[in-house]
């Protein structure tokens, strides 16, 4: 039996690039940093002060009828219209039970004030002794309203389900910063194995809130390069100091092709392939052989039956950490073999940060639009490059490539790692 | 529709290994025997004190030693609770496949040269969110009566940045429960975790096993973990309804445990002898919104296919596990969905239960059903067939169909 | 101020607890990262133990670079620690597991030479700084 293709035929995106497909892409081919100072809360007490944020007047339009849900609610959800609009999905009646929804979510999705007012009601009663009680009072009358659903990432999916009026499957994966590759690389499966035709898939977050970035902060993450935005993120750089926070939501259409060529849907890229790992090591220090992202790799140019050597390109997880970049780099070259001397790697956080959960969704539309273009945006800040950073990262200038195969890998804290291959349709 | 199990994949999936841990008891057996004496895990809780909330009472896992179950005991300290659960219900699974670490016969080394995943051992687990350790933010916050805390970030910050633990980001991302499995094992395969309500461990079931169907894995450690008795937690559910309780329902308790299943590629497990539990025939999953006028939608159409996957008669049931104990509207949903589905009234099938036992562990709680479900095919004493219900608070469903011979 | 037997149990003990060891098992010339198998998180906790333990706040340079910036010397190169510094390191560390860098020791390989020294050291100048300071103020009033 034929396996059944997996094709994207729609995107939307909320980066702080902005919400536009098409100037998201000439912004990222131009080379340009969403890096500056933090504007949403003041982060003068901070050791990092700086973070690639979706401006406040974007953020105020992301579907403001779903406040009460919080901002990773109204990200995905602004991001699924836009893709559903792109595809032109919903132009002809569709059979809504066959449409699924997967997003991956999971963090960030309390409100600041309610838990921490309440914190400081329940510890500030009795010297030093924490009281339960006080701190229930404090935040049963604190709680804004849908708590439970805002608390819980497994409303997110259902939220767009019910806009939309889809009946088919939903879920939500956290696998950390690598979520959103696995949400593409799960809802490819879901059509393959025929669980539904169509899935609206991809990935949301925003950890620029207070206690998001401090927790961050105190991991020794973050780069502290306050008087230099704009070149903080320096993936592969030999200067890099750790990453950028960067926040949005990436979403795409999957689609089974016969199903996407039956309604005459133009077609971004295919999904060939994809592999999820994990390092099995450690909770944050990569293992040193990069086990994890090799065997990640390795799976999803099987899964797409092809050999290391038809990869042109790899959208690297590239985060400007000291030992994320060298390891990558080291596995990159342990699966391409030869091949890794003339395939080009580019970071996309060297320009939105890194935004985590959603990375990888939105660095899977970066690398749709790059197969799609024939075009390769640069990785900018590379200006002294590490002796253990040795491929061609396409530094500061973009470049036009023939691409028929391209890779984006994300990895997670904890070890997961998640590997997409996508393909140039060619029918 | 989608055609039947056997003519999609020639891989089956069995279940050789269970782990489970809930108010019952710390293991599988110890909780099916409470089951069979009728006992309840429910009591006051000790975890925190609820006497601020409607529901004082959970049903909390008790005398639970981690150190009993971690290999690498230094990451006890930053393993919270659900994934502490998680671990020693993973280890329990294997060991009880007779594939533990000290067995051996898996192959826990990363070749870097090796090109072949057939031998890896992948870990995918259903949880819920986390309780952000609101204590040990409360003492790093310090005294604060004007509760500056809550408005002015900078204040915040500085109490926070030098008054918490550092590592508190890694002890609350959830997907810790199934890394910390792998880094516990050695489980270099596909790991995931998802995170859909109440739906969530039995999607990481079927997923799991679809993975397996596809040549993804062979093996696949699969439940759900969740430890919900905390006051956020509780805050939530109160201020959603979820304690109100109705005149003819046990009122909404709940429990916080973890189960774990080896899945296991059926010849494999054959190959070498292991001990077969059940097997897997149909999962799926669908959304209704769980307030429209139809809310049992949503199974109904989850349970048609699972039938149809299993190629199975709605007749032909020993067992159906229900979802829904505690809230009226799920409830409703649920009974109407069986009844659509299987073209009866609701009293007429073999409906089991096991929330009023062990409390709804919500994210773990379709994985922990079915470990119990299974136990009861068992006891049978014939082969039996059964399916498994999911029900999210927002009308997500879920249904996992499994037999025994 | 604290006598030095004292301190150095204390750290042991912190060091213990933040890497589940037997505080007997800990030698001071241990190296945290291959004796001990710390990790990069570990240090994180360790600091925020140590805070916590002697009510002091320090960042993490103060707290590890001081087995390498002691006495004023600049003992590292872009290479890693130069010669000189080699020799005063092995000195001053005689119980440390020298044979493990035949190679030499390169920048990367730093943090492999912390051990419980390194804090307890740090803490001993701190503690010694502050009596001073103290005693110059009390001689001022």
């Amino acid at each position: 039996m034929q396996r059944r293709r997996v094709v994207i035929t729609g995107m939307g995106l909320v980066t702080p690039l902005g919400l536009e497909l098409d100037s998201f892409w000439d912004h990222l081919i131009a080379g340009r940093s969403a890096v500056r100072r933090i504007e949403r809360f003041d982060p003068s007490s901070y050791p990092t002060r700086i973070a690639a944020e979706v401006s406040g007047s974007l953020l105020e339009d992301c579907a403001p009828d779903l406040r009460d849900y919080g901002t990773i609610a109204r990200f995905a959800a602004t991001a699924a219209a836009t893709a559903i609009e792109d595809s032109c999905l919903l132009s002809k009646p569709a059979d809504r039970s066959r449409i699924g929804v997967l997003v991956a979510a999971g963090l960030g999705s309390y409100d600041h004030e309610e838990v921490f007012a309440s914190c400081a009601s329940a510890g500030s009663r009795r010297a030093g002794e924490f009281d339960w009680e006080t701190f229930a009072k404090a935040v049963l009358q604190r709680l804004k309203s849908r708590s439970l659903e805002r608390r819980s990432p497994g409303t997110v999916p259902s939220l767009i389900a019910h806009r939309h009026g889809f009946e088919g499957p939903v879920m939500t994966v956290m696998t950390a910063c690598a979520a959103g590759a696995q949400a593409l690389g799960d809802a490819a499966r879901w059509i393959r194995s025929g669980l539904a035709d169509v899935v609206v898939a991809g990935g949301s977050d925003s950890e620029l809130y207070p206690m998001g970035l401090a927790s961050f902060c105190m991991l020794g993450a973050l780069s502290t390069s306050n008087h230099d935005p704009t070149g903080a993120s320096r993936p592969f750089d030999a200067r890099r100091d750790g990453f950028v926070i960067g926040e949005g939501a990436g979403i795409s259409i999957l689609e089974e092709r016969s199903h996407a060529l039956k309604r005459g849907a133009r077609i971004y890229a295919e999904v060939a392939g994809f592999g999820s790992a994990c390092d099995a090591y450690r909770v944050t220090d990569p293992h040193p052989l990069g086990t994890g992202a090799v065997l990640s790799m390795r799976r999803a140019l099987k899964d797409a039956s092809i050999a290391a050597g038809e990869v042109q390109y790899i959208n690297a997880h590239g985060t400007s950490t000291q030992a994320n970049d060298r390891i990558e780099t080291f596995a990159i070259k342990n699966v391409l073999g030869d091949a890794a001397k003339k395939v080009a790697v580019s970071s996309t956080k060297s320009m939105i940060g890194h935004l985590t959960v959603a990375a990888g969704a939105v660095e899977a539309i970066t690398t749709a639009l790059t197969l799609f273009h024939q075009q390769i945006h640069p990785t900018i800040n590379l200006c002294d490059p590490d002796p253990d950073c040795d491929l061609d990262y396409v530094p500061n200038r973009p470049r036009i490539a023939e691409i028929r195969h391209a890779l984006s890998n994300s990895f997670g804290f904890g070890g997961q790692c998640a590997s997409l291959l996508l393909r140039r349709y060619e029918g | 529709m989608r055609p039947a199990k056997n003519e999609m994949s020639s891989r089956r999936v069995a279940v050789t290994g269970i782990g489970l841990l809930t108010a019952l008891g710390n293991d599988l057996n110890s909780c099916w025997e409470a089951i069979r004496q009728g006992r309840s895990g429910i009591s006051r809780t000790k975890l925190f004190d609820a006497s601020g909330f409607r529901q004082r009472s959970a049903a909390e896992v008790k005398n639970f030693e981690p150190r009993n179950y971690f290999r690498f005991t230094k990451l006890i300290k930053i393993a919270d609770r659900k994934t502490r659960l998680a671990v020693a219900a993973a280890t329990m699974a294997l060991d009880d496949a007779g594939l533990g670490i000290n067995n051996q016969p898996l192959d826990r080394t990363f070749r870097a040269e090796s090109s072949t995943h057939s031998e890896s051992l992948g870990v995918l687990m259903g949880t819920g969110a986390s309780d952000l350790d609101v204590k040990d933010m409360a003492r790093a916050i310090g005294e604060d009566p004007e509760l500056r805390s809550a408005f002015d970030v900078s204040f915040f910050a500085s109490k926070v940045l030098s008054g918490i633990n550092p590592l508190w980001l890694l002890i609350n991302l959830p997907n810790m429960v199934s890394t910390h499995i792998a880094i516990q094992i050695g489980a270099h395969g596909p790991n995931s975790t998802i995170m859909t309500d109440w739906i969530a461990a039995a999607q990481a079931v079927g997923e799991a096993a679809a993975l397996i169907e596809a040549g993804e894995a062979d093996l696949m450690l699969a439940g759900g973990a969740d430890s919900s008795v905390y006051a956020l937690a509780f805050a939530s559910c109160q201020q959603a309804g979820l304690f109100d309780g109705s005149a003819d329902l046990p009122p909404f308790t709940i429990g916080e445990g973890a189960a774990v299943l080896l899945l296991e590629e059926r010849d494999r497990a054959l190959e070498r002898g292991g001990r077969i539990y059940a097997e897997l025939n149909g999962y799926s999953c669908a959304s209704f919104p769980v307030n429209s006028p139809e809310p049992g939608s949503a199974l109904e159409a989850a349970l048609e296919d699972v039938l149809q996957q299993a190629g199975w008669h709605a007749a032909n049931l020993d067992a159906i596990c229900c979802a829904s104990v505690f809230s009226e509207r799920h409830r409703n949903a649920e009974r109407a969905a069986l009844e659509k589905a299987f073209h009866s009234r609701a009293g007429t099938l073999p409906l089991v239960e096991y929330k009023s036992a062990v409390g709804h562990t919500l994210a773990a709680s379709g994985a922990v059903d079915l470990a119990l479900l299974l136990k009861h095919l068992h006891a049978i004493g014939k082969p039996a067939r059964a399916v498994c219900n999911s029900l999210g608070y927002l009308g997500q469903a879920a249904a996992v169909a499994v037999s025994v011979n | 101020m604290m006598d030095a037997e004292n301190l150095q149990q204390r750290v042991v003990s912190v060091v213990a607890a933040a890497l589940d060891r037997n505080p007997s098992e800990i030698q001071p010339g241990h190296s945290l990262i291959d004796d001990l198998g710390a990790e990069s998180i570990d240090f994180l906790d360790i600091r925020f133990r140590i805070e916590t333990e002697f009510k002091i706040k320090v960042t993490d340079e103060e707290l590890w670079e001081g087995t390498l910036y002691a006495e004023g010397t600049e003992l590292i190169s872009e290479q890693g620690i130069t010669a000189e510094g080699m020799e005063l390191l092995k000195r001053r560390m005689n119980d440390f597991r020298w044979e493990r860098f035949p190679n030499g020791i390169s920048k990367g390989d730093l943090p492999r030479l912390i051990t419980t020294r390194t804090i307890v050291d740090y803490l001993k100048r701190r503690f010694e700084k502050e009596t001073v300071a103290k005693k110059c103020s009390a001689e001022e009033l």
